[in-house]
């Protein structure tokens, strides 16, 4: 046997092949009585069964917390959360906040230079100097 | 690749499925190992179930079920979302769903959990993802088949598929647990469902047995593991198998249960483009598999059998011969074609690369990204089959 | 706490207006011994060249205070006899209720050897009534019993079904106008009317037939039999009868629709909303009232559904998740317990704790958290 094998795992891409949105969860807590959760409130009402048949892929748990601002908490599937305090805000400033929440990819925020990132090597090939008719210097 | 036999399994797998305690009405299939060897095989724990569920039913207090009752599944959210996220047709319910998220360390009785559907499904996922690379890459030498095979289909890469699908795990199996959560423990002495082999007799006879690569393909699993048997892997099964893999093995068997599932209530078409979309569609750089030991010997070999010219190693350029860090480009020729290049420091780490990649070059040799496989003639209004191309075999 | 069989007989059960206990009573709990007083003699010499004034010992013997008032006798009389010596407030020293006693003192064991030469000091317990502490006063038997409980003027019972308000209200305006017919509406009105606790003064009201002209109602029917009953002054122990809501729609469908149509003015209006929150529990507000000109309206106002209070109750009557699978409502906080619960792990942390003899929830024996009290300054 002249040739060994050695362990590796493919690389998942996610939305090569399959999409999976990363937004795996949002809990909305309100509560009850406060007037910070006027709009929380008046978003689960009115806007929330809309969103909620829109995005099916999304657990929704809506539960009170009483006696604290509303909060929406979205789980990613790498693990991380991500929570909003939505106090005082109308239903339709909260659907902004929920929707950033779907969309989020729940990494932490970086800021890109780059617009393409790309783990596939460049099909040009990198420069190298001891090929093709070298350089007068 | 091993049979399927759906027949067997999908009668069972459709019928409605309701309450705990029924004792099961089959041998499990989890036994899937057939004994070539002498020794007989071990009685099956389906005595004991069915001695636990009459117990049970005799006395009033019932004790708690092992995993969460199917009845609960429309009610959970959780596994509403996954449905959804999987973008799984409406066919399959919300209880298959559950039921292949329950695996049988959590419960041990195959009516309830996922061994069957797993097993089904991972033979569905090694035809499609072994045909793939089988056509994609005609030339690949069968130890690094098999460890490629291992990299789409083995247990760590499902596992990073059903926890990209957002699969979590309960911290304890239990009736009460949200039915949308995997259940599984470490510590069961798991029985190995998704494996098909036979048990080597010749194990017996101790280390100093050797195991050819064409017994590997006769004899063992799909990834050419050998297949322990049952009756050495009672005790010492536990303590061998470490949490890791036991907990890869579990998440493994969610995504095996649902293409398993999807093969039952939708067919044979959905199946295959779920694992094309969700297993086929990772990036593996099979480059990355080789280790060589004598790529020289192996390249002059490969000449010699294809009948080429023996190769020759030139000296293309060079910097800093005298240097600290000189830089050899060496190329090697067969004849007055160039089969590879190589950089390195030294001439012989320089000849040793350029071989090497002389050598991927032959077996990484593809008809192109648009392969057809043979399973692409099962559907309706397919085009005449081309026989690909069939590499005679690896340098010995 | 425990006090003396013998000296509760002797003091009255109603300990309100103790006797201030004697200077010679007090000295017996100070803490000072007297006996020290004979060390101090030494240096009360050496400080005052001879005799000293004031007592040997300040602490424990106290100069009787002198009163010095311009006050006449008789003013003085009244005054020592109440405001000095018992300074309790005039609600409580008035209160029908069974207060708990002042703390008293008794005399010392050698002024009672000195009056009774036959008493023997108890050496044990025995014979000693036990008495809850003071935090347990009003839960023991007796002392805050259903006499004391607050009864108010409407019903305890909210009647929440429109069939059965609509029977009560016609109730009302046949009483109404059953005082008005007899005269002594205006006398009435501000009274409190009797309760009609019995089926049958209700069957007796509802009897009678109500015609409306032009808003204009008459009543047909015994009206000096129904205001006899109201403005009898017997003391009902019956409670409101209870109508079930079946029996009410058919109550009401034997009715003309045309009763509803009487109109109100002022006295009426009120007398009625009194009326219907003594019999039904249900007030309206005084700004609804003023728009209400017919019984048809006072109907309409006092028959509002109750404002659901919940989020999630709002949900559920709206059904607004009906069809989604996805979405999960919960009616209460989500606790730790039971996100615990719902991965499996709450089974194990329980057992571990039984295992370990300590509390599941909360804190067992050990006491709370202390620091926090002082810092609310609960301590």
């Amino acid at each position: 046997m002249t040739v060994k094998a050695l362990r590796a795992i493919a690389d998942g891409k996610n939305g090569l092949g399959a999409f999976v949105l990363q937004c795996k969860k949002l809990d909305l807590h309100y509560c009850d009585w406060a007037g910070s959760s006027k709009g929380m409130n008046g978003f689960i009402k009115s806007l929330l069964p809309k969103f909620a048949a829109a995005n099916p892929q999304i657990e929704f748990a809506v539960s009170p917390r009483p006696g604290k601002h509303p909060v929406i908490v979205g789980h990613y599937i790498n693990g991380r959360t991500k929570p909003i305090c939505v106090r005082n805000l109308s239903p339709y400033e909260i659907l902004q906040k929920v929707e950033l929440l779907r969309d989020a990819s729940g990494e932490k925020l970086r800021r890109t230079n780059k617009a393409v990132l790309s783990t596939k090597p460049s099909v040009r090939g990198i420069w190298s100097p001891y090929h093709g008719k070298g350089m007068a210097v | 690749m091993k049979r399927i036999r759906p027949s067997r399994w999908s009668g069972q797998l459709l019928q409605a499925r309701r309450g705990a305690g029924i004792p099961a009405a089959r041998t499990p299939l989890c036994l899937a190992v057939r004994c070539q060897s002498t020794s007989s095989v071990p009685a099956s724990d389906s005595s004991t179930l069915d001695s636990s569920s009459s117990s049970s039913a005799s006395s009033p207090p019932a004790p708690p079920l092992p995993a969460p009752s199917f009845d609960r599944a429309p009610q959970s959210a959780k596994l509403a979302a996954l449905h959804a996220r999987l973008s799984l047709s409406k066919k399959i319910p919300l209880q298959t769903l559950a039921r292949a998220l329950v695996t049988p360390s959590a419960d041990a009785n195959p009516n309830f959990n996922n061994a069957n559907l797993a097993y089904l499904g991972s033979t569905i996922i090694n035809f499609h993802v072994y045909e793939y690379l089988v056509c994609k890459w005609p030339r690949l030498p069968m130890a690094i088949l098999y460890e490629a095979l291992r990299a789409y289909a083995g247990d760590e890469s499902l596992q990073q598929v059903a926890r990209r699908w957002g699969v979590e795990a309960a911290a304890a199996p239990g009736e009460e647990v949200d039915p949308g959560l995997l259940q599984w423990k470490a510590g069961e002495s798991n029985v190995v469902n998704t494996r098909w082999g036979y048990i080597r007799s010749e194990a017996a006879k101790g280390k100093a047995w050797r195991r050819g690569l064409s017994s590997r393909v006769v004899l063992d699993s799909d990834f050419g593991d050998q297949v322990s048997s049952t009756s050495s892997s009672g005790a010492s099964d536990s303590e061998r198998l470490e949490y890791n893999t036991l907990q890869s093995e579990a998440f493994g068997s969610v995504v095996q249960a649902v293409i398993g599932a999807i093969y039952t209530h939708c067919g044979r078409d959905e199946a295959k483009a779920f694992v094309k979309s969700h297993i086929l569609s990772r990036e593996l750089d099979p480059s990355r598999l080789f280790q060589f030991k004598l790529p020289t010997r192996e390249l002059a070999m490969l000449c010699a059998r294809e009948g080429f010219e023996p190769p020759v190693a030139r000296l293309e350029s060079e910097t800093g011969r005298l240097s600290r860090t000189p830089v050899y480009v060496v190329g090697i020729y067969s004849g007055k074609e160039k089969l590879g290049e190589g950089t390195g420091a030294s001439l012989d780490v320089a000849r040793r690369k350029a071989c090497m990649t002389s050598l991927k070059a032959w077996y990484l040799y593809s008809p192109g990204n648009k392969v057809r496989v043979p399973s692409d003639m099962m559907e309706p209004g397919a085009k005449p089959w081309t026989a690909p191309h069939i590499d005679i075999g690896e340098i010995i | 706490m425990r006090r003396l069989q013998s000296l509760q007989l002797a003091i009255p059960s109603q300990c309100v207006a103790a006797p201030r206990p004697s200077f010679a009573a007090a000295r017996a709990i100070s803490t000072t011994s007297p006996a020290r007083s004979k060390n101090t003699d030494w240096i009360r010499g050496k400080l005052w060249k001879g005799e000293a004034p004031g007592p040997a010992d300040p602490y424990t013997q106290r100069m009787e205070p002198e009163a010095q008032t311009n006050l006449p006798e008789e003013a003085l009389e009244s005054s020592s006899s109440r405001s000095r010596r018992d300074k309790t407030p005039a609600a409580v020293r008035e209160s029908r209720l069974a207060l708990p006693g002042r703390r008293t003192e008794v005399a010392t064991e050698k002024e009672l050897q000195a009056s009774d030469p036959t008493y023997v000091p108890a050496a044990d317990a025995e014979g000693l009534e036990e008495i809850g502490p003071l935090s347990t006063w009003w839960e023991q038997p007796g002392h805050w019993g259903e006499e004391s409980e607050f009864k108010g003027f409407g019903s305890a019972v909210k009647v929440m079904e429109k069939e059965v308000l609509e029977v009560y209200l016609r109730r009302a305006v046949v009483e109404a106008l059953a005082l008005q017919q007899k005269g002594v509406f205006a006398e009435w009105a501000t009274k409190k009317w009797s309760e009609g606790g019995s089926r049958a003064e209700m069957d007796q009201a509802l009897a009678a037939q109500v015609e409306v002209q032009d808003g204009k109602a008459t009543l047909k029917g015994d009206a000096s039999a129904i205001a006899e009953a109201l403005t009898s002054e017997v003391e009902e122990v019956e409670s409101t009868p209870v109508i079930t809501v079946e029996e009410a729609r058919e109550m009401t469908k034997s009715w003309d629709s045309s009763w509803k149509n009487v109109a109100l003015d002022n006295p009426l209006r009120f007398a009625l909303r009194k009326r219907l929150y003594q019999l039904t529990g249900v007030l309206i507000p005084d700004a609804k009232l003023a728009a209400a000109n017919t019984a048809k309206h006072i109907l309409t106002l006092a028959a509002r559904d109750p404002k659901p209070l919940k989020l999630a109750q709002v949900l559920e009557k709206r059904n607004a998740f009906g069809d989604l699978a996805n979405v999960k409502v919960h009616e209460r906080r989500v606790g730790p317990i039971d996100k615990e619960v719902a991965v499996g792990r709450w089974k194990v942390i329980e057992e571990e704790l039984k295992k370990r003899d300590l509390p599941v929830t909360g804190y067992g024996d050990a006491p709370r958290n202390k620091e926090r009290d002082w810092l609310t300054g609960k301590i």
